[in-house]
């Protein structure tokens, strides 16, 4: 059964084009062994791929959530109206509580190894940010807080802005902060889509004037944009701002990266035409290509890169192809909201492949690369050494 | 070590985020009603989540899901009294295992294409999804009201995506020396 999920993703990639030697050979073997599994055909099954669009998923995790807390609740309530059960309750919460301090105790007078008490320390990011309001108070979004104003609507794990009804006369803007170990989806007035990665700031109208330049600003991070076409708003061009560049936009989907402690502001395109402006020049850019703007040079070049690497952060993954680790630990210390000390100054340049699940443990992957390349890591509180 | 009994609620929703869609479809194609295949869908998750076993990975949850949503749906067709030739069908086609894994197969390619689908930008979904039934690049471009030349490019930029997603080992992590 277990060979059931491996099998469909072959005959994804079947189709696709990409099988390795020794996996079309596996797919043959099991086609072999399972017969009845031979006429399974994409084409055939691709209709149905409709009906996702059709659920709610929020409304059946509620439902979900609520359906066991009913089940939860039933069997306490009777057996705490037993006076004895209620003894014997407090009673094991004294013992657990003990034995936690003999635990804790007893773990202090060992040398402890750091990666085991500090475990639960970091933990991969969620959906959080804060929202800055025009009157200058905030609010913090995660899952299980709902926010709603006039202009916004909030489920705490995106910000979604109703469209323009009446023109309005002046731009007031609201100011969404993503922590590190954070991230956050927002959709404008406008229906233009940005997701925000770990340690960014956008700033932005809460509706934009009719037939006027559409502007917002990248204060710093990265940020993924699925701009509106300008033809759905009079002709109104899209601009995004940084203090080191503006990205003039058609209609288009593409990823800017400036994180402040990085000297390049990076721009890729995905879909449709941008120009990029760094104040000396005006360079546009053709859909897999970026532009790499120099803070203090104030150059910029152009190079062709994979789209899917760039913007994978987006779908749940890293996606590294030989990049050298000490930018790799610049993604992960965003996520996990950890500090990375290179002890050893040669492991900066080491260059990794692969795809990390955004999901993953830290240790898993730490492991992963002590096993191929790191001698020895250590944690302790927030910090990981790098040996 | 981390020592565990069940699923805690988070790693119950990244579960259920992933793999509720999918069963839900699965469920229907044995029950007519949306809403009923939805309650029983969840009910498989109420359980999941009071199994106090421990699960070693996603796959024996997902496999668990898999036979409880089936033997839900068994449950209930047995239950209505109804014994029309359709029922009947749906019975055999329950108690065959033999189907019971292609049909799982099939939901599972679907949940996949569905995630990767999902990441492209609007224009390449649409485009994408035509193609996968088999359209060809003139009946996409009539069918969406655009140019020729435009289906070509963008399909063939929304290919190379997805082969982009599909070629890495995917959720599992892979680190090798570049």
């Amino acid at each position: 059964m277990k060979d059931i999920f491996h099998i469909s993703r072959l005959i994804i990639k079947k189709k696709l084009k990409v099988l390795t030697d020794s996996e079309k050979q596996e797919l043959k073997q099991f086609q072999e062994d399972y017969p009845s599994l031979k006429d399974v055909e994409i084409k055939a099954l691709a209709d149905r791929l409709s009906g996702y669009s059709s659920i709610d998923k929020e409304k059946a995790w509620r439902a979900v959530v609520s359906k066991s807390l009913e089940k939860d609740d039933r069997p306490k309530l009777r057996l705490l109206k037993n006076s004895w059960f209620k003894y014997a309750a407090v009673f094991a919460v004294c013992l657990i509580t003990l034995a936690y301090f003999y635990r804790n105790k007893a773990f202090d007078s060992v040398e402890t190894t750091p990666t085991t008490v500090d475990k639960k320390i970091i933990e991969p990011g969620a959906d959080k940010a804060t929202l800055t309001l025009e009157n200058g108070s905030s609010v913090f979004l995660e899952k299980g807080s709902a926010f709603q104003n006039q202009n916004a609507n909030s489920d705490g794990v995106q910000i979604v802005y109703e469209p323009t009804k009446e023109n309005p006369s002046i731009v007031v803007y609201n100011y969404l902060t993503v922590p590190r170990g954070g991230e956050f989806f927002l959709e404008l007035s406008d229906n233009t889509k940005v997701w925000l990665n770990s340690e960014s700031q956008l700033k932005y109208p809460v509706q934009f004037i009719e037939n006027e330049t559409r502007h917002v600003e990248l204060v710093y991070g990265e940020a993924y944009f699925d701009v509106s076409s300008s033809t759905e708003h009079g002709g109104a061009k899209f601009k995004v701002l940084n203090l080191s560049q503006e990205v003039e936009v058609i209609g288009t989907e593409f990823n800017i990266k400036a994180y402040n402690d990085e000297n390049i502001v990076y721009t890729t395109l995905v879909e449709g035409k941008v120009v990029v402006d760094n104040g000396n020049n005006r360079q546009p850019l053709l859909p897999s290509q970026q532009s790499s703007v120099d803070r203090t040079s104030k150059k910029t070049a152009v190079k062709e890169v994979d789209v899917y690497e760039e913007t994978a952060w987006r779908n749940g993954v890293f996606s590294f192809r030989g990049k050298p680790l000490k930018d790799i630990m610049k993604v992960i210390s965003r996520w996990y909201d950890v500090n990375v000390i290179f002890e050893n100054k040669n492991l900066e340049s080491i260059k990794f492949k692969g795809i990390l699940s955004k999901n993953q443990d830290i240790e898993e992957i730490l492991s992963i690369m002590k096993s191929s390349s790191i001698n020895e890591y250590e944690i302790t509180d927030k910090t990981i050494k790098l040996k | 070590m981390r020592e565990k009994l069940g699923l805690t609620k988070s790693e119950l929703n990244h579960l259920f985020e992933k793999y509720y869609e999918t069963l839900v479809l699965f469920a229907n194609r044995f029950l007519p009603l949306r809403d009923e295949c939805e309650d029983l869908v969840q009910d498989a998750f109420v359980g999941l989540w009071e199994h106090k076993t421990i699960f070693p990975d996603d796959i024996s949850s997902k496999v668990f899901l898999y036979k409880t949503v089936r033997n839900k749906c068994y449950n209930v067709i047995k239950h209505n009294k109804v014994k029309d030739k359709y029922a009947a069908n749906v019975v055999h086609s329950l108690e065959d295992d033999n189907l019971f894994l292609k049909q799982v197969l099939e939901e599972e390619i679907l949940r996949q294409l569905h995630e990767a689908i999902e990441t492209l930008p609007e224009r390449k979904k649409a485009i994408i999804r035509l193609s996968l039934k088999g359209f060809k690049n003139n009946e996409i471009g009539e069918e969406l009201g655009i140019k020729i030349q435009t289906v070509k490019t963008l399909k063939s930029q929304a290919y190379k995506l997805l082969r982009a997603r599909f070629k890495g080992l995917g959720i599992v992590i892979s680190i090798l020396i570049a």
